[in-house]
């Protein structure tokens, strides 16, 4: 473990009847971590008691070694962008930010400097005199951003915040991410697009039903998830006679022939081998064009341990 | 044995005429209202005073039954202009009662999550929209208005003969026409209030609050000021004067029939302009 | 003999809201009426996509040049359009208190279906979309997932021609998201014409045969994606374990070039002449276990930037212009 955690123990947090997080032991490290899991799952339930917007029934929780139950040192240290989407109907993009660090006690001219910074980097210098409610979609998820940003916190938890943004800005805002994380922060942020999860976080939390199913890095994840052998989809000029080969291999559960009959989708207990094996068998001409690992992904991941629901 | 690979299928049959789809609405509406049971109890109530109407055409073409009653009472007993005066109001009272339980679910519903683009991605211009939600209030409103009026009147003219038709005929078309202006009014005010405000109760008071408070400031301009014309405001008022106009009963003090219906003209047509400014698919926000 | 409709044509169309010109002269053919693909709208947030969208259904009128809309102008012809067209607007849409069936049902008499055939569709087409256990419930109970379903639904209840959806994903969990692609996706095998607005580049990918890019009001770049979809057989993402600290070297032996990208992920460039089965012997040769090896082509992302001007080349036409031969 490497650096101060977010660290979560046996925590449980319902809300009357209506279940919000149940038995939660979690364990942070710095860095982008994705919580992935349907809507409903306990994601924002987790991400209020980070933030110390709510108290569990049971359990601890320290951020960063300081308890939630200490606000103010607490709130000094993270940053949170919600998913709700309003702002004061008077407030401009600037007015805004600097409203909420005067109320951190930083003097005027340190929060109004800290706010254009803020800005930007989230890139809504142009539109900061505007008010909030004239901003598009995209403007007010980045000004909601930019706002959890500005007074410098170690903890960003971001509620799903590349939601609505256009292809260009979501790119900008990842790599804004990877430098926060590779100034040794934490970067904890929901969102629903798995792709985008593989390709960004250093971890991924799967959560259910107010349970973690899983965390770590994904790969980690996959390879202990024991009761799915490997999916592999290999594409090649003479499939069925590639099949024919691998179905001597003992380590094949099952291949399936694509429709157009040049390609292959099959199934490995041991993907260590398989390689080794498709790379003697390459060499026999088969006319093998591609080898693509079909479930090393948080997609794969997700539908094993979460499914449909 | 067959295997049946029914699911969803692509409907590709006959489309429906302009008519069927601008009554989809309408009928919609009105089946929904009607399941109310304060509309269809308020609607069975209104029917009430035309049956005592009835009754009462009834006693007095038949002569032999008022033997025993004086001539000058005789004389008071008539069906005329104030008669159906007198029906018209006790109906229209029920009218502002109706509109103001119907109105608020027009168009409020439509607005509160933007259902709008919805309906004008459809061959539904918005015009059309706007005359399906209306024509749901009055249909309604006719039901407890001119329809009995006119089955009164009929009536009237089957048991009193033709003669009283050929002279009375103006008030048939009198009050037709008095109860049309009336339920435009309301329908219009009904309309307007859903389409601006939310909650359902406050539309309603706001509907009824319109007339009366109309009518309040009318009142005071007049004792105020010491004029007569405050009225002018009123569109409750106005609309009385019309209608007493077409039944040829003595108007009160104050602005004449033809500047009632000026002043209901343009009534009529701020409440159009604002209505159609709540109709639009697209809000453009500068 | 029937000539070939384009699914949206625009001449020269050019769209003012308030005193901004949105549209800036825009003139392009997109897709073909009957045939069942689906075009993907794209761009930055203020190019226009959603004038583009107000325009083609009718909301807003061209300050010049025309649009049309499966042949009909959306100035004069919508009556006639709008009964072959299905709307999926981005916000939340629906009316709370009626129930799911009753909903739909409304939906699809006001399009033109006869009554009776309308409420046959709602059913089928809720159960269809995943609501089939919900559908006597009312609106405003159900979650956002199975708003945007019903939102759906609604549009495609009459069986319209063309289809608009705009961000249909936006904001479902993942299981939703795969649900309505492969809605997407039923919807075109049935003949249905698609017409997709999406911030989801993956999404557009997924489910489009042709994208169009928007920037600033003008289209800055129309591709077809199934012809895109044929790879670029020369460039390849390779990815192993073992040792790979000399395959850089070893690369020119079989005539290759290529890049690290740490992880013991490679691009590599194969010219003309050389095979895929020499890089098999070579990972051989090198004791190298191969992990992953596919043709790379540009993903829509890099079309996107390089539209865009961030990029100046997308990896695939760097990689062809290395092997033309050129000075």
């Amino acid at each position: 473990m490497t650096g101060p955690a977010v660290v979560f123990e046996g925590v449980s947090k319902f809300y009357g009847e209506v279940l919000g997080v149940n038995r939660v032991t979690l364990s942070i490290p710095p860095g982008i971590t994705s919580l992935v899991g349907p809507n409903g799952s306990g994601k924002t339930t987790l991400m209020n008691l980070m933030t110390g917007l709510i108290h569990p029934d049971r359990g601890h929780i320290l951020v960063r070694e300081i308890p939630p139950r200490d606000p103010e040192a607490l709130m000094r240290i993270t940053g949170y962008a919600t998913q709700y989407d309003t702002a004061p109907r008077w407030a401009t993009g600037f007015t805004f930010i600097t409203t909420g660090l005067l109320l951190f006690g930083f003097r005027r001219a340190e929060a109004e400097e800290k706010a254009w910074k803020a800005l930007e980097r989230v890139g809504l210098t142009g539109a900061a005199t505007r008010k909030v409610a004239a901003y598009s979609k995209g403007m007010r998820q980045r000004v909601r951003l930019a706002q959890a940003i500005a007074h410098d916190p170690d903890v960003l938890v971001l509620d799903e915040p590349l939601n609505g943004l256009d292809p260009l800005v979501r790119a900008e805002t990842i790599d804004l991410f990877r430098s926060w994380a590779a100034a040794g922060k934490h970067v904890i942020l929901s969102s629903h697009v798995l792709q985008e999860v593989d390709l960004i976080s250093d971890q991924v939390v799967l959560i259910a039903n107010g349970t973690i199913v899983a965390e770590g890095k994904i790969r980690d994840v996959r390879d202990e998830i024991d009761e799915h052998p490997s999916q592999f989809l290999v594409r090649c000029r003479d499939a069925s006679a590639l099949a024919a080969r691998l179905f001597g291999e003992e380590h094949i559960t099952e291949i399936r022939l694509t429709d157009d009959r040049m390609g292959l989708l099959l199934m490995t207990r041991d993907p260590e081998r398989f390689a080794r094996a498709l790379g003697r068998i390459a060499l026999d001409g088969y006319g093998i064009e591609a080898v693509v690992p079909a479930d090393e992904n948080v997609d794969a991941v997700y539908g094993y341990l979460i499914g449909g629901q | 044995m067959a295997v049946y690979k029914r699911g969803y299928q692509r409907y590709r049959g006959p489309l429906t005429g302009r008519w069927t789809r601008f009554m989809v609405l309408p009928r919609n509406a009105w089946r929904s209202l009607y399941q109310q049971r304060l509309v269809l109890l308020l609607t069975m109530l209104a029917f009430v005073w035309p049956i005592l109407c009835a009754g009462f055409i009834y006693l007095t073409n038949h002569a032999t039954l008022l033997q025993g009653l004086e001539p000058e009472f005789r004389q008071f007993i008539q069906v005329d202009g104030r008669f159906f005066a007198i029906f018209m109001y006790v109906q229209a009272g029920f009218a502002v009662f109706l509109a103001a339980l119907a109105g608020p679910g027009l168009i409020a519903p439509d607005l509160a999550n933007n259902a709008l683009p919805l309906y004008f991605s459809r061959p539904l211009p918005r015009w059309s929209y706007a005359l399906a939600r209306l024509t749901v209030l009055v249909g309604m409103l006719s039901v407890v208005t001119w329809v009995p009026g006119l089955l009164l009147f009929g009536l009237q003219v089957g048991l009193a003969g033709v003669w009283w038709f050929q002279a009375n005929w103006t008030l048939g078309a009198g009050m037709f026409a008095g109860f049309l202006l009336w339920l435009l009014v309301l329908s219009l005010v009904a309309m307007a209030s859903s389409a601006y405000v939310k909650w359902k109760i406050v539309a309603a008071a706001v509907s009824l609050a319109f007339f009366f408070i109309l009518s309040g400031v009318a009142e005071m301009i007049d004792s105020v000021f010491r004029v007569t014309w405050g009225h002018i405001i009123d569109p409750a008022w106005s609309v009385n004067q019309v209608c007493r106009a077409l039944l040829g009963i003595e108007p009160p003090e104050g602005p004449g029939a033809v500047a009632s219906v000026l002043a209901l003209a343009v009534l009529v047509l701020l409440l159009v302009v604002v209505i159609e400014r709540k109709l639009r698919p697209v809000e453009i926000v500068s | 003999m029937r000539l070939e409709t384009p699914v949206v044509e625009l001449e020269n169309l050019k769209v003012r809201l308030g005193r901004r010109e949105i549209l800036r002269g825009i003139t392009c053919r997109l897709g073909v009426s009957g045939t069942g693909k689906a075009v993907g709208l794209l761009g930055p947030n203020g190019a226009g996509k959603s004038t583009l969208i107000m325009t083609l259904l009718g909301f807003l009128r061209p300050s010049a040049g025309r649009a049309r809309i499966l042949g009909f102008d959306c100035q004069r012809r919508m009556g006639e359009a709008r009964s072959r067209l299905g709307y999926m607007p981005e916000n939340d849409s629906f009316i709370g208190e009626m129930t799911a069936v009753a909903f739909l049902r409304q939906m699809a008499e006001l399009s033109g279906v006869p009554p009776d055939a309308a409420l046959e569709k709602a059913h089928e087409v809720l159960f269809h979309v995943g609501l089939g256990e919900a559908r006597y419930r009312e609106l405003r109970t159900y979650s956002y997932g199975m708003k945007q379903m019903a939102k759906l639904a609604q549009a495609i209840v009459h069986g319209p021609e063309l289809v608009v959806l705009d961000e249909p994903t936006n904001g479902l969990d993942p299981a939703a998201r795969r649900r309505m692609l492969t809605l997407i996706g039923e919807m075109k095998e049935t003949g249905m014409s698609v017409l997709v607005c999406s911030h989801l580049l993956r999404d557009i990918e997924q489910v489009c045969d042709e994208a169009v890019i928007l920037k600033d009001g003008a289209i800055v770049h129309h591709c077809n994606l199934e012809a895109d979809r044929r790879s670029n057989r020369r460039f390849v993402e390779l990815e192993v374990t073992g040792d790979d600290r000399n395959l850089r070297a070893a690369l020119p032996e079989i005539g290759a070039d290529g890049v690290p990208e740490g992880g013991g992920r490679w691009r590599i460039v194969l010219p003309a002449g050389v095979e895929l089965e020499a890089v098999w012997g070579l990972a051989a040769r090198q004791n190298l276990l191969v992990r992953k090896l596919t043709h790379r082509r540009d993903t829509l992302e890099e079309i996107f930037l390089k539209a865009m001007g961030h990029l100046a080349h997308t990896p695939g036409e760097g990689a062809g212009a290395g092997l033309a031969g050129d000075p």
